[in-house]
């Protein structure tokens, strides 16, 4: 038998505690619940089913939002630095900031507010309604694994939907700073794709789509938690969801610093 | 065999064509629900004040585990640390790859109050207050809750939305103050503290490319997103429907709708506001 996954979750009980355990339990326990997930996902047998489910799941919930925010978020930032390359009459150098902004931080940081906003929250409320329907109570009296059966398969989709979007996020902001740059701000077509890998490289573009990964990751493995912990009742499930959205954008961004710094220590990528 | 065929094709005819139509019947309930929460707003805060100072504070501070660490203040200035922490460090990278890492107070008072706060703190705001303004209206829509004000003679939309609307606009400004700073003080502790660039260039550089007008106009940004924000969500909580699983899918679906608005707010209002050719001045 797999060690029972029940041990992760808080017990419900007396929550008389001081603020310092009711702030550091849940932490512990969703460090508890990250290592079940790792070592259930070398665990034979794979839920293949499901994680194709997942995936397709997590994709049609967040491809839309991504393509809808992506826009904006693109053109918002290209416009502001086309102004600064305008009035130092450069605009044609309009391609590398476009460039530079998407492959480092826009293509990662988006993904972040989609994994945040959408994936998780979508993946939270799923677990929250099973577990308060009492499904997964009941899949646990049928011996099955709930943290093999369920979380695995969605940490690994959102982990490979994150990967995508990166990349979907990246062809937004390209072409998207294409058709301000050169359309609405006045830089040459040629000189904005030619510029394009000034600033960044191939290493650029695997770090930012390494950094997707581990955001995906970690904002599947919160939801889950979240979801599997949440209390009775619609206020239950509500919260649950609300408190996803906050815990992933709180992680998200202090590993985002994290990754974008180690690298660049290392020398792995940068200086062109 | 052909029957089924000509029925399927006849079916997603019909769902092709009532698609569109749904949507915009979706988008037209939204905007009378908008229409009305603000034309309530005289009556709203003259009528409900104890609600009025008991939903500010709430905003603020948030509630529930929310509020344990720190509530919507102190996380909307914790992310927008980090996340002028990452504007340094990654624009401090990229100018050194140029010489140019001198730049980094440039960088600092131009990307900050035009494009990382406004940003930042908007998510933040989407994700503490408003997806929490949607947990507790559909918990209410769902436990008959505002049935029940209705019934007993009170309007519910001034008093659960345009209540809101109005804390969300006035906490906005200390909220998105806090947000600015945090993002300044990231930014600069990491360029001068981590990277050892020299205080006296960083100052220099911030304060020669500073403008006062940047500042204005992101606030001006900020409200304009605390309305869309905090409508958004009121909305789909205000008609939540399904159960418990209902109001978790409404915050997820209010979470996706106003990240977008957000950024849509963002563009429109700085496009508006900066896209005069005068908008930025190297020098004065």
């Amino acid at each position: 038998m797999p060690a029972a996954p029940r041990s992760v979750l808080p017990d419900g009980g007396v929550m008389a505690a001081p603020t310092l355990t009711r702030v550091v339990k849940p932490i512990g326990g969703f460090f508890a619940f990250t290592l079940d997930t790792f070592v259930a996902m070398f665990k034979p047998p794979f839920q293949w089913r499901e994680f194709i489910q997942q995936t397709w799941f997590v994709a049609s919930v967040s491809l839309g939002p991504a393509i809808l925010l992506g826009i904006p978020f693109v053109a918002l930032v290209t416009f502001q630095f086309n102004l600064i390359l305008v009035e130092i009459g450069a605009i044609d150098l309009s391609g590398s900031g476009s460039g530079f902004a998407t492959v480092t931080q826009i293509g990662p940081v988006a993904t972040t507010f989609i994994i945040a906003g959408a994936s998780s929250t979508a993946i939270c409320a799923d677990i929250g309604a099973r577990k308060i329907r009492e499904e997964l109570d009941a899949m646990e009296v049928l011996g099955i694994d709930t943290v093999q059966r369920l979380v695995v398969p969605r940490v690994l989709a959102t982990a490979v939907n994150a990967f995508l979007l990166n990349g979907v996020m990246i062809l937004i902001g390209l072409s998207g700073g294409f058709v301000f740059g050169v359309f609405l701000q006045g830089a040459s077509p040629g000189q904005y794709v030619d510029s394009m890998k000034l600033l960044v490289g191939f290493p650029d573009l695997v770090h930012g789509e390494i950094r997707a990964v581990v955001f995906g990751v970690v904002g599947a493995l919160i939801g889950c938690y979240r979801g599997m912990t949440c209390a009775a009742g619609p206020r239950g499930v509500g919260n649950a969801v609300n408190e996803t959205v906050v815990y992933t954008f709180l992680a998200l961004f202090p590993i985002n610093i994290l990754l974008t710094q180690i690298p660049y220590s290392l020398g792995i990528v940068g200086g062109h | 065999m052909a029957q089924m065929g000509a029925r399927s094709v006849a079916e997603s005819a019909k769902r092709l064509l009532t698609g569109p139509l749904r949507l915009l019947d979706d988008l037209g309930r939204q905007a009378e629900f908008y229409g009305r929460s603000i034309a309530w707003t005289p009556k709203a805060v003259k009528s409900y004040k104890t609600e009025q100072v008991r939903l500010i504070a709430e905003v603020g501070m948030s509630s529930g585990a929310l509020a344990v660490i720190g509530g919507s203040s102190v996380i909307t200035l914790f992310i927008t640390l980090f996340a002028g922490v990452t504007g340094g460090v990654q624009t401090f990278d990229a100018l050194q790859n140029l010489q140019l890492e001198a730049l980094g107070g440039f960088a600092s008072a131009i990307i900050n109050p035009r494009l990382l706060t406004p940003i930042v703190a908007g998510a933040a705001l989407a994700a503490t207050v408003g997806s929490g303004f949607t947990a507790q209206l559909g918990a209410m829509r769902v436990s008959e809750e505002i049935d029940a004000l209705e019934v007993i003679g009170v309007r519910s939309l001034p008093y659960l939305v345009t209540t809101r609307l109005v804390a969300g606009m006035i906490t906005i400004i200390p909220i998105f103050a806090m947000a600015m700073c945090g993002a300044w003080i990231g930014w600069k502790l990491t360029q001068v503290n981590f990277f050892g660039l020299s205080e006296g260039t960083y100052d220099h550089y911030m304060d020669t490319f500073m403008q006062w007008q940047d500042v204005l106009y992101s606030f001006a940004q900020a409200v304009g997103i605390a309305v869309v924000v905090i409508l958004i969500h009121t909305y789909y909580g205000y008609t939540a429907s399904g159960g418990p699983a209902g109001v978790g899918r409404a915050v997820g679906k209010a979470v996706r709708t106003s990240l977008i608005a957000v950024l849509a707010v963002e563009l429109a209002i700085s496009m508006a506001l900066y896209a005069d050719s005068d908008a930025f001045r190297i020098s004065g």
